[in-house]
């Protein structure tokens, strides 16, 4: 895991990945958080993308929440590059990683690209010696608001069937972006309190 | 001059069985160093003596320390004038994107990177296995120099992280993570 603990400037800190196949919305939803939190509460939005604006490398947005025991909270978002060949990249992103939302596109024509996803995640996140059974993880069926979707039982049942929290989202509206956040930042800070 | 099969390999810029066979082990599975970052009053104040000293020595205006997973260690010089959340994640992802790089093409690690511009220049140096130095220079660094003066910056840095490492492991200085509620937990993003 990264997070760090700051006994001198009283800081927790921690990193969130959102990972998923390209096009999923892991961007949208950085940005409609960084678009809704208050100045104090954030960092600048670095986005290293490409000239087609598709994520090259990252997205980056340092959050604060409350504190805990007079310490400030800090959450590190990260997003990776969905596109399969950026699989490199991708893999870099996730190292060290303490929670990990996996934003699933709800077309039914992207169902596939969801499951490679899915699989790419577990693979990358074995090879730093990680379980995503054992990880802060939540899944988020995103774009909810488009037609020809998959129904979310269906989609439930082929990426989530530990059930871990799931939400149904919407992301370019805003619909279960803070529900997804909230839900993955309580889950990594319920894993650092019990790792102490 | 006629170049080694390797070299001509490399040359192309595609990995293949010949660039796998020569890359080390590591390349291929990464094993997690230490779990997560414990810093305290007393090393942060030790580490940051050390990066002044080493910002008045390379003669570079700015000075930061970030930890490889992208966190703001400590900083000096003009660095306040700089968002150092974003400053940590791009070194971070800079010098992962380098070590990467580095091991594709069969090496160990790159030891720097510099990026040279107009009028400021970058020096990002790996130090450890935790941490990466970055240095803003208005002059162009000397890379000698510089180098020798990390060495001796890194060497001195492997201590104070080997003093946080035993802190914390220390049971009695996880009092913070023990005592966090269900309701702490709560109140972060409020109910």
């Amino acid at each position: 895991m990264a997070f760090s603990i700051n006994y001198s400037t009283k800081e927790i800190s921690c990193k969130i990945v959102y990972y998923g196949a390209g096009m999923c919305g892991k961007t949208t939803n950085l940005q409609y958080i960084e678009s809704k939190t208050a100045a104090e509460s954030k960092g600048k939005l670095i986005s290293l993308i490409t000239e087609s604006e598709r994520t090259l490398f990252f997205d980056f947005l340092p959050l604060s929440g409350g504190e805990i025991r007079g310490f400030k909270t800090r959450f590190h978002l990260y997003t990776v590059p969905g596109q399969v060949f950026y699989g490199a990249s991708r893999k870099l992103i996730l190292k060290n990683v303490d929670g990990v939302v996996f934003v699933a596109d709800s077309q039914v024509n992207r169902m596939d690209a969801n499951l490679e996803s899915m699989d790419n995640l577990r693979t990358n996140l074995i090879d730093y010696g990680y379980d995503l059974d054992r990880l802060p993880f939540v899944v988020q069926y995103n774009k909810r608001d488009l037609p020809n979707i998959m129904p979310v039982e269906q989609m439930r049942a082929q990426l989530n069937p530990n059930h871990v929290p799931d939400f149904e989202a919407a992301a370019a509206k805003g619909k279960g972006v803070f529900e997804t956040l909230k839900a993955i930042a309580k889950l990594v800070l319920i894993e650092l309190k019990r790792t102490g | 001059m006629r170049l080694r099969l390797r070299d001509r390999i490399l040359a192309r810029g595609k990995p293949c069985l010949l660039t796998l066979w020569c890359m080390p082990t590591s390349a291929t599975t990464t094993v997690p160093h230490a779990s997560y970052v414990v810093m305290y009053g007393d090393e942060l104040a030790q580490i940051t003596v050390l990066c002044t000293q080493l910002m008045r020595d390379a003669q570079a205006y700015a000075i930061a320390l970030v930890d490889r997973n992208g966190q703001y260690i400590t900083g000096q010089g003009a660095i306040a004038h700089i968002d150092t959340a974003a400053l940590a994640s791009l070194t971070a992802g800079s010098a992962a994107a380098a070590e990467n790089l580095a091991k594709l093409i069969g090496e160990k690690a790159f030891a720097t990177s510099d990026h040279h511009g107009e009028c400021t220049h970058l020096h990002i140096s790996p130090v450890g296995e935790r941490a990466v130095v970055l240095l803003i220079f208005d002059a162009g660094p000397l890379p000698d120099r510089v180098r020798d003066l990390v060495r001796k910056f890194n060497d001195a840095l492997c201590v104070i992280f080997a003093t946080l490492d035993a802190k914390a492991h220390d049971a009695s200085q996880s009092t913070l993570l023990n005592t966090i509620s269900d309701a702490d937990i709560d109140n972060v993003f409020g109910k």
